[in-house]
């Protein structure tokens, strides 16, 4: 098969993650939507240098626990008190101090579960592919180097602007990196 | 990135403002000629004693919770060395040394023992095995030795853990510091049993034929939570004024706001546990005390509180308080603050009150002055204490993490 190249985007690489962070500031200001950043390390504040909306997480979270205290419930209630009726101890067939507990768990379930599935989801996770993995320079992003990719679909994507955009915030290194 | 950023605060703003220094003074005269005029009112007759020494113990417990909560904050910041809440632990320890007058006041339970429990009376303890049984532990003597134990032993830990922040703030030596967190670790084990100890004395030997041995984890949960609402108020009160600017900022607020919200579901999920089982057994002599509760459901009996409870001290806060957004915008925080601060106090006379006005809640001028009597020597103490020193510890060598602490 031929090898068919296509443009994928712009790598940085920083030294450092003040540089990061106002090379983050200064690609958000300019306008790009298309662009993530990839640390060794959670780095406080970045997410307000990129810009980033808060996340949908929360909310994901919170429908999956209020969807385990109703089927805790609804379950509850079709076993005691419809699908095989038995007396415990002289307790109304359907008694719900009984089933909190039942519908507690089930809502640290369903939420805990979600969160976590939910994060996967919004992450695109698992991946096992990045273009990323093309730059030598990269694997580096695990011990001491700070990255900076704008994706070639941005709208405002440009390679000779673009690149001179990264390398006026101090990066050490830019390259192109293929699909 | 401002984690290491050298913050230089301007001295004032660590100060109590001339103005409110003195409002100490206010608070005090109005506290000590409430309870001296409910006291006075409640020698009237047998029936205005009683409601006397019940309002009085419902406030006193509802203001000792409140005191006995910034010292589990104080204890449990050092325990686990934490760095986030240094600009907020003065203002913890100032209002846990309100556990010196409140040991004082403490005292003044013991002329209405008679009034309040019925194991002190000779002739109902002679027929009854129960009540028998109990003697060792309930009777006279050994209470009020229990009372002064309890107020010494708050005052005194409060005030050593104070006092050694307070000089921290002048020598600055870190092993100030080093050694407070070593001792929160046995006092953390002293201050869980005696709080049990006390919650057990001074509320459940009310109902001396009934018992729960979550009760003391029930009366620390509502604790903790007013506490924390105070503290939330109390920063807000003195921003207004002008001083802790970008000293304790949202952040700190919506850190405060989530140990709210953790507390309103270590409350529930306490009461919850203890109702359950009781509710489950169905033995007469435990269901009792809920029974009190559960009636004049929607006519103004104690259900209606219990419903009010249910829902204004756990449903409506647990999704108020899931917010972000709202716990650090100061307003909705301090309406979160001042509402639990309310359902505390309701807590409070939910737990003690039902005995003595079995059909409903009926709130009188007793309670206003009970309130205000010890509301105000508390409020006072503490606003005089805060006058005298630094609004932070200046001299903790982990408050830069504080001032520079910022949400993941």
């Amino acid at each position: 098969m031929a090898e068919q190249t296509k443009l994928w985007g712009v790598l940085a690489e920083f030294d450092n993650p003040l540089k990061l962070m106002k090379a983050s500031e200064a690609v958000r200001d300019a306008g790009y939507t298309k662009w993530d950043t990839y640390t060794p390390y959670p780095v406080h504040g970045l997410e307000k240098a990129m810009g980033l909306k808060d996340s949908w997480l929360p909310f994901i979270t919170l429908g999956a626990g209020i969807t385990g205290t109703a089927v805790a419930i609804l379950m509850q209630w079709w076993m005691n008190a419809v699908d095989y009726p038995i007396n415990i101890s002289g307790k109304p067939m359907w008694s719900l101090p009984a089933n909190i507990p039942v519908a507690f768990e089930l809502t640290v379930l369903f939420a805990a579960l979600s969160t976590f599935g939910g994060m996967m989801f919004l992450n695109d996770l698992p991946k096992f592919y990045h273009p990323t993995f093309r730059s030598k320079a990269f694997k580096r992003v695990t011990t001491d180097r700070f990255f900076l990719a704008i994706e070639a679909a941005d709208p405002r994507f440009d390679q000779a602007r673009t690149e001179e955009l990264l390398r006026s915030m101090h990066c050490t290194d830019v390259q192109s990196l293929e699909d | 990135m401002s984690a290491h950023h050298k913050v230089e605060i301007p001295d004032e703003q660590l100060r109590l403002g001339s103005g409110v220094s003195k409002l100490w003074i206010v608070f005090l005269l109005i506290g000590v000629v409430a309870l001296g005029a409910g006291y006075f009112m409640g020698q009237g007759s047998d029936e205005t004693r009683e409601q006397f020494f019940r309002s009085y113990l419902q406030n006193f417990s509802y203001f000792l919770s409140l005191a006995v909560g910034c010292l589990f904050f104080v204890l449990i910041m050092r325990l686990c060395r934490a760095g986030w809440s240094v600009s907020l632990r003065r203002m913890a320890e100032i209002f846990s040394m309100t556990l010196i007058p409140l040991a004082l006041l403490m005292l003044l339970i013991i002329p209405g023992i008679h009034d309040l429990y019925e194991w002190s009376h000779a002739d109902h303890v002679e027929g009854d095995k129960i009540l028998q049984g109990k003697a060792p532990w309930l009777n006279e003597g050994f209470f009020k030795f229990r009372l002064v134990f309890y107020g010494l032993l708050w005052a005194g830990m409060a005030w050593f853990f104070a006092r050694g922040s307070i000089r921290q703030d002048q020598s600055k030596d870190h092993k100030i510091t080093n050694r407070l967190e070593g001792l929160a670790a046995p006092a953390m084990f002293i201050f869980a049993l005696s709080v049990t100890m006390a919650a057990f004395d001074l509320l459940m030997s009310l109902y001396p034929h009934w018992y729960s041995t979550i009760w003391g984890v029930y009366f620390f949960a509502g604790s903790f939570l007013g506490a924390v609402s105070m503290m939330v108020l109390l920063f807000h009160f003195l921003q207004r004024t002008g001083v802790l600017q970008n000293v304790v900022t949202a952040e700190h607020f919506q850190d405060l706001g989530k140990l709210m919200f953790a507390f309103v579901v270590f409350w529930a999920y306490i009461g919850f546990s203890q109702f359950m089982l009781i509710w489950y057994g169905n033995i007469p002599e435990e269901t009792m005390w809920y029974k009190a509760r559960m009636i004049g459901f929607g006519e103004g009996g104690w259900a209606d509180v219990s419903a009010l409870l249910l829902v204004g001290h756990f449903i409506f806060p647990f999704f108020f308080l899931m917010s972000r957004h709202l716990k650090r915008r100061g307003i909705t925080l301090i309406f979160g603050a001042a509402w639990l601060l309310v359902m505390h106090w309701i807590d409070m006379h939910w737990m003690v009150m039902p005995q003595l006005h079995p059909a409903g809640p009926s709130l009188g001028l007793m309670d206003v002055l009970c309130f205000l009597g010890v509301g105000g020597i508390f409020l006072g103490f503490g606003l005089w204490q805060l006058g005298r020193q630094a609004l932070i510890p200046v001299g903790d060598p982990r408050l830069h993490e504080s001032l520079s602490f910022e949400n993941a």
